[in-house]
């Protein structure tokens, strides 16, 4: 019997710590929000150097994207440019021609 | 009387909530419908926005949100902030409005949409420098991308506290790429180089060029930037849309009526966050002038490498078609193409500007992801 009274208790206990826990940290995200959302002007040189990777990454970055985009541009203008395709019927009807004549 | 004294007070006791804030912001949502109005100054995002702004900031007494603002802030929850749907649906309306072929025809105009996204990097270190923590100097950073929904995409994704600064910011500055860009490319570039004339290719794309284009462009961007497959994607499918011919009316509905009903939408969700006390702060004067700083920097960055590319090329290129990489389409091209004739009568530039224009378009985009990528990155996530 007092087992069970002893484990009764204990889970109420546990309960009680956990709610208590939820609100702690309710309150705690509550005052981070509060905080972020203050802003303080101020001249952070550290944040500046920091940031110059991103700075560099991205343009690297752009920079690529766009070169690759260019370079398969340009081969698509390559093969399906409408030049190609009249070459290519020209060397047909020369075939054609040379076949006919052989054959005559 | 005393009874009807009370009752007439009554009708009037919501006069009591009335802030100063709020007036304040009744004028800058006139200013807005002003300049939608009288200059034409991108009046389809700024006459709802700023009507929107007069709306949210009418007195209500305290207690739970009700009313207008309850359902203006339903709007931002489902249009904006879960999953950024509306800037997302407008860029199927806009991919299905541009016309990819001059920067086809001249596929090298896409290095100066690249530069062009120099303000935006550069601002983001500004911003850091100011004391903006980095998720929120990244989303004041993406007002250089001269694209709204890029600029809404990229703020909500890395929620930063100062959205409503940044969405204003972004729209009003594209409104003003006529007033902004000229002097900066005046006074970056001399007379003579004003009056270079560039010839046109001539060449002609194929109907399998202008299809294969979007789905290589949303390949190659979703590998390179995750973040950003949404964006293009969305703006791609619209131009696939418009290019393989055969769903001619999906096409114009994407350009008309989708685009239309969702600017409608999105002015007025965008001026939800317009709330007096959220917006009047000098966080929002200092974002204003870092978006400026990132207009003005991009500009300079797509004339720089003009003129870099000058140096070493037979053919030389008008540097002013630089500035058209800024994004900001169509504005920045018809900015250059006007500033050209005004040099020349004979300088028809518009075809190598659009070129630049939607090149920028497509940098914006993929800058937009790459910020995602990097930020996300630097903070661990």
């Amino acid at each position: 019997m007092d087992t069970i009274i002893i484990k009764k208790l204990s889970a109420d206990t546990a309960v009680a710590v956990e709610a208590a826990e939820n609100e702690t940290s309710a309150v705690a995200e509550e005052s981070t929000a509060a905080e972020e959302m203050q802003y303080e002007f101020k001249v952070t040189p550290d944040n500046f150097v920091d940031s110059l990777p991103i700075m560099g990454t991205g343009m690297l970055g752009i920079f690529i994207v766009m070169g690759v985009i260019i370079a398969c541009v340009a081969m698509l203008n390559k093969f399906t440019s409408s030049d190609r395709k009249a070459k290519k019927l020209e060397k047909k009807k020369a075939k054609e021609a040379a076949k006919n004549n052989q054959a005559q | 009387m005393s009874e009807f004294l009370m009752n007439l007070a009554a009708v009037f006791e919501n006069l009591t909530n009335l802030q100063l804030g709020q007036v304040v912001m009744w004028i800058i949502g006139g200013l807005l419908i002003f300049l939608a109005i009288k200059k034409e100054m991108e009046p389809t995002l700024l006459l709802p926005m700023g009507f929107g702004a007069i709306l949210v900031n009418l007195p209500i007494a305290e207690g739970p949100i009700s009313g207008v603002r309850a359902v203006i802030d339903f709007l931002f929850h489902i249009g904006i902030d879960s999953h950024e749907l509306m800037p997302l649906i407008l860029f199927i309306g806009i991919g299905a409005m541009i016309d990819f072929e001059p920067v086809l025809t001249n596929p090298k105009l896409m290095i100066f949409g690249a530069a062009a996204q120099f303000g935006i990097f550069f601002t983001l270190c500004l911003a850091s420098l100011f004391g903006f923590d980095l998720k929120d100097a990244a989303s004041i950073a993406i007002i250089g991308a001269a694209d709204g929904p890029t600029s809404i995409f990229v703020a909500n994704m890395l929620k930063s506290n100062y959205i409503s600064a940044i969405m204003v910011a972004a729209y009003s500055y594209m409104a003003l790429v006529p007033l902004v860009q000229p002097p900066i490319i005046k006074l970056c570039t001399t007379k003579k180089e004003r009056l270079i004339r560039m010839k046109n290719t001539g060449k002609k794309v194929s109907k399998t060029t202008k299809i294969l284009f979007p789905i290589i462009v949303t390949v190659l961007v979703g590998l390179v930037a995750p973040d950003a497959t949404a964006l293009i994607g969305f703006l791609m499918f619209g131009n696939l849309l418009r290019e393989c011919g055969v769903v001619n009316s999906l096409s114009e509905t994407a350009q008309n009526v989708l685009a239309n009903l969702i600017t409608i939408f999105l002015g007025l969700t965008i001026a939800s966050r317009m709330v007096a006390s959220e917006f009047l702060r000098l966080e929002t004067l200092l974002i204003m002038g870092l978006g400026l700083v990132a207009f003005i920097v991009d500009t300079f960055g797509g004339i720089m490498i003009a003129k870099l590319i000058n140096i070493f090329s037979k053919n030389k290129i008008n540097p002013m078609i630089g500035a058209a990489g800024i994004s900001a389409f169509p504005m920045s091209a018809r900015v250059v193409h006007k500033m050209g004739l005004e040099e020349d009568n004979q300088n028809f530039l518009l075809m190598h500007s659009v070129g630049v224009n939607v090149s920028g378009q497509v940098a914006s985009v993929i800058a937009g992801g790459l910020i995602l990528t990097l930020v996300g990155n630097a903070l661990g996530n």
